[in-house]
């Protein structure tokens, strides 16, 4: 009983380390994003103004939006691949309907999110019910459906000059307010506050931690699973429509690669590699930092193949610091 | 030393922390022999096993071999001196084929590196043939019926011509045809010179099989008999020993109607055609070696492994039941023997993992919310009742001593007001003050009108806690005891099918 009761004492002031060194660490990642926005600042006379901190928010929204559910979907030690593909056929989608079938715009972007809805279920679909391991699931989907949005527009990009979906991408409230941006907090707030407050976030967090005590306690899995994927979709496809709106044109091969940016966004705050814990907001800061990271490197005219090399070292060393604290 | 021996083991010592599960083991084995190795679970037999095949260093102790002292630092030193075990899950690689399954690691190589295909399907042949078998060399053994897979094994084990052959329960998976085509295998390779020690808990192979018998208890070696001098009634009190004391005072409760029962299930390969009720105030026991079918029938009621047939009654009402959502809606709870893989979540707090199961049923607020203040009074409630010690419920319980970590899980239950609670040996890992305070939460429970049914394989736990007791034996019920007139003589020989 003494001995137990000394064993717990013990764990606990390790949990308490634990903490403390969890607290160093994210400080670390704030310093750093700190320290980057001071050295910009003083490199470049644009970087420290409201108007390019809008311009940062607006371009980190496509990849922060898909984030929120990515972050989800890796709690529960998931992944999805196939986000940038859906980014393409949500686009496509909505250009083809408005510019070829000339069906009203807000056809075209419902169509283009039940899209993503649909192409979402499906991956969850062919992980819950047919056991595929998720990596390989979304790698699958996430070919099968870049090849969608490829014959369905015959390779070939769409100009679109629908005002309702350039507000998506371009439109501003006051003048200063990037939709994009705002769309993506809104989602940002309303994820956490699901995660957080309800019964479906709690399970997220109790698959992630241990998917087999979870099922024994009476919580639905694959259903869980199955939202996370669809409404991961989803979110790609609004993004999709942001990026139409942004560069008023669709193309085939839109988004590619954001897949690894999501998932770098959301390792790079400091969200765990091994499921079970994290939080939206680790999210929002790894999207904040690699925003910051491409809008100052540009504004320092460096060319974009550094940006692809720091991006990939930061991933790395925000690894390192996760293992680290799980020590 | 006296030289008919092959291998003789003396004075062995191991703990693992604090548990001393060797003390002062001895063990012997003549040249030629099979020697059977018997003991009820946790006795030492696989212990001393993994000691004399170096996968276990001991504490203490010596271990002759061939009249020369040895130390195995490894399973392979083990192996190098011709000692081979045959575990009890087979360990075959599947995909490959029985001639490389058999030379696996020592395969014939040509001059330039390259395998020597026709050396190996040869010498694989001869392998077989001199057992008597004829099982196609170039076949995957994958392919194989389980049988013929453990021949494989056996003769990857005498490719290397070993002088001692150790078998673990090697008939768990076989047929009685099998089993008979495995004895004469065994048999002749006795009379061939090979030394065999067989651990196994049927009576009627060790009689047909054995020379002599080693009975373990305890951690110590109780007793060696020649074969022929033994019958059931003397093994069984060897193996129990005498009788232990009570490890708690459980009092008598008003007993009433019955309000649970189990009739005739059956589950393929799992579960036959078993029955049992519980009745208001008593604590049911069910009693059995390990793998008797206790963890399949705690998870057939619990919905998580499908049914064939039979039915269950909550307060004499059937009730179906499909899925583990259905077991918990009919009021049902399950403690997990694998506490860490199936029991807590072990990131979240103590709070969560007492909240969980009862989330949607008591604690869901419009829109899905959680009702936060609830959940808080809700789990600090059970955390008080159990006496959860740790700094409080906001503790993540991954850091909770074992026995803490129990209550939480239990308390899971109680927190959705479980009317049935099936515990899957629930103080596993557990230190003996936590153990008594699960035992008295248990009567509590009891007194309060839940079904509570423990699995248990310690007889002095058994005997401590229950009103009742099943014992059970390969996948069935086959005796029922109170606890008045079980003793551990009667209950292990239910348990090894000597009687019933």
């Amino acid at each position: 009983m003494q001995n137990e009761q000394a064993l717990d004492m013990l764990e606990l002031k390790k949990q308490r380390i634990r903490k403390f060194q969890q607290m160093v660490l994210d400080s670390c990642l704030v310093i750093f994003t700190l320290a980057m926005s001071i050295y910009f600042t003083f490199a470049s006379p644009y970087f420290l103004s409201i108007k390019n901190f809008m311009n940062i928010l607006s371009s980190v929204s496509i990849v922060g939006i898909i984030a929120t559910g990515m972050t989800l979907v890796m709690i529960t030690k998931g992944i999805d691949l196939s986000v940038g593909s859906i980014i393409a056929v949500s686009g496509c989608v909505t250009a083809l309907m408005i510019e070829k079938y000339k069906l009203p715009w807000w056809v075209a972007i419902l169509a283009a999110l039940i899209a993503g809805l649909l192409i979402g279920l499906t991956n969850g679909v062919l992980i819950t019910k047919f056991r595929v391991v998720p990596f390989i699931a979304t790698l699958g989907m996430m070919n099968v459906i870049r090849g969608f949005a490829f014959i369905i527009t015959n390779g070939q990009a769409i100009y679109t000059s629908s005002p309702q979906v350039a507000f998506f991408g371009a439109g501003k409230i006051f003048n200063i307010i990037p939709i994009p941006g705002l769309i993506m907090m809104v989602i940002f707030v309303i994820v956490w506050f699901v995660s957080k407050y309800t019964i479906f976030g709690r399970y997220v967090f109790s698959i992630g931690g241990n998917s087999a005590a979870s099922r024994l306690a009476g919580i639905n899995v694959k259903k869980v699973t199955l939202i996370l994927y669809t409404l991961t979709g989803a979110l790609s496809a609004l993004s999709g429509l942001v990026m139409t709106g942004l560069a008023a044109t669709a193309m085939p091969s839109a988004g590619d690669g954001y897949n690894l940016d999501v998932i770098t966004a959301v390792y790079l705050g400091g969200n765990s590699s091994e499921g079970g814990e994290g939080s939206v907001w680790r999210t929002l800061l790894g999207v904040l930092i690699i925003g910051i990271l491409n809008n100052g490197m540009a504004l320092l005219s460096i060319q974009s193949y550094w940006q692809t090399a720091a991006k990939g070292l930061l991933l790395v060393v925000a690894v390192i610091f996760d293992v680290l604290r799980r020590k | 030393m006296n030289n008919e021996y092959i291998l003789s083991a003396e004075g062995i010592n191991k703990s693992f922390g604090e548990a001393h599960v060797l003390k002062n083991a001895s063990f012997t084995l003549k040249k030629g022999e099979i020697h059977g190795l018997m003991g009820e679970n946790g006795a030492g037999k696989s212990t001393l096993i993994k000691i004399l095949s170096g996968d276990y260093s001991r504490d203490s102790g010596t271990v002759t071999l061939d009249g020369k002292p040895v130390v195995f630092n490894s399973p392979k030193d083990a192996i190098d001196l011709g000692i081979r075990v045959i575990h009890q899950e087979i360990s075959v690689v599947k995909p490959l084929s029985v001639a490389e399954n058999i030379f696996l690691g020592n395969l014939p190589r040509k001059s330039n590196g390259m395998v020597n295909w026709d050396q190996l399907n040869k010498q694989a042949k001869e392998v077989l043939e001199s057992l008597g078998e004829d099982i196609p060399v170039k076949t995957k053994v994958g392919l194989l019926p389980i049988a013929e897979q453990q021949i494989v094994e056996i003769a990857k084990a005498l490719s290397v011509s070993p002088k001692v052959l150790i078998m673990d329960e090697p008939t768990a998976a076989l047929n009685d045809q099998e089993t008979s085509k495995l004895f004469s295998l065994l048999k002749k390779l006795r009379d061939k010179g090979v030394s065999i020690i067989y651990i196994t808990h049927r009576f009627s192979e060790v009689y047909e099989l054995t020379d002599r018998i080693t009975v373990m208890r305890d951690g110590e070696t109780v007793a060696t008999l020649e074969t022929k001098e033994v019958n059931d009634d003397k093994l069984v009190k060897l193996m129990v020993g005498e009788e232990k004391n009570a490890v708690f005072a459980h009092k008598k409760i008003q007993k009433g109607d019955r309000i649970f029962s189990v009739e005739n299930l059956n589950v393929e390969g799992m579960l036959n055609d078993v029955s049992f009720h519980v009745n208001k105030g008593e604590i049911v026991v069910i009693f059995g070696l390990f793998g008797a079918g206790q963890n399949e029938l705690c998870r057939a009621i619990f919905g998580d492994i499908k049914i064939d047939s039979g039915d269950i009654y909550i307060h004499n009402e059937k009730v179906s039941i499909h899925s583990v959502k259905d077991a918990i809606d009919s009021g049902i709870g399950f403690v997990s023997d694998d506490r860490k893989n199936e029991g807590i979540i072990p990131l979240q707090t103590v709070k969560e993992n007492i909240s969980l199961a009862a989330l949607p049923k008591k604690l869901m607020a419009k829109f899905g919310l959680i009702k936060r203040e609830k959940e808080r009074e809700l789990s600090q409630k059970y955390f008080d009742a159990l006496n959860v010690n740790c700094s409080g419920i906001e503790q993540k319980i991954g850091s909770l001593s074992g026995g803490n970590q129990q209550k939480c899980v239990i308390s899971r239950w109680l927190a959705n007001d479980a009317k049935i609670l099936l515990l899957n040996m629930p103080t596993r890992g557990v230190d003996v003050a936590a153990r008594t305070e699960i035992y008295r939460e248990l009567e509590a429970l009891c007194e309060r009108g839940v079904a509570v049914i423990v699995v248990s394989l310690e007889m002095p736990e058994v005997l401590s806690i229950s009103d009742r007791i099943y014992v059970m034996h390969e996948k069935r019920i086959v005796g029922e005891l109170s606890r008045d007139e079980a003793t551990q003589e009667k209950l292990m020989s239910y348990a090894l099918g000597i009687v019933s």
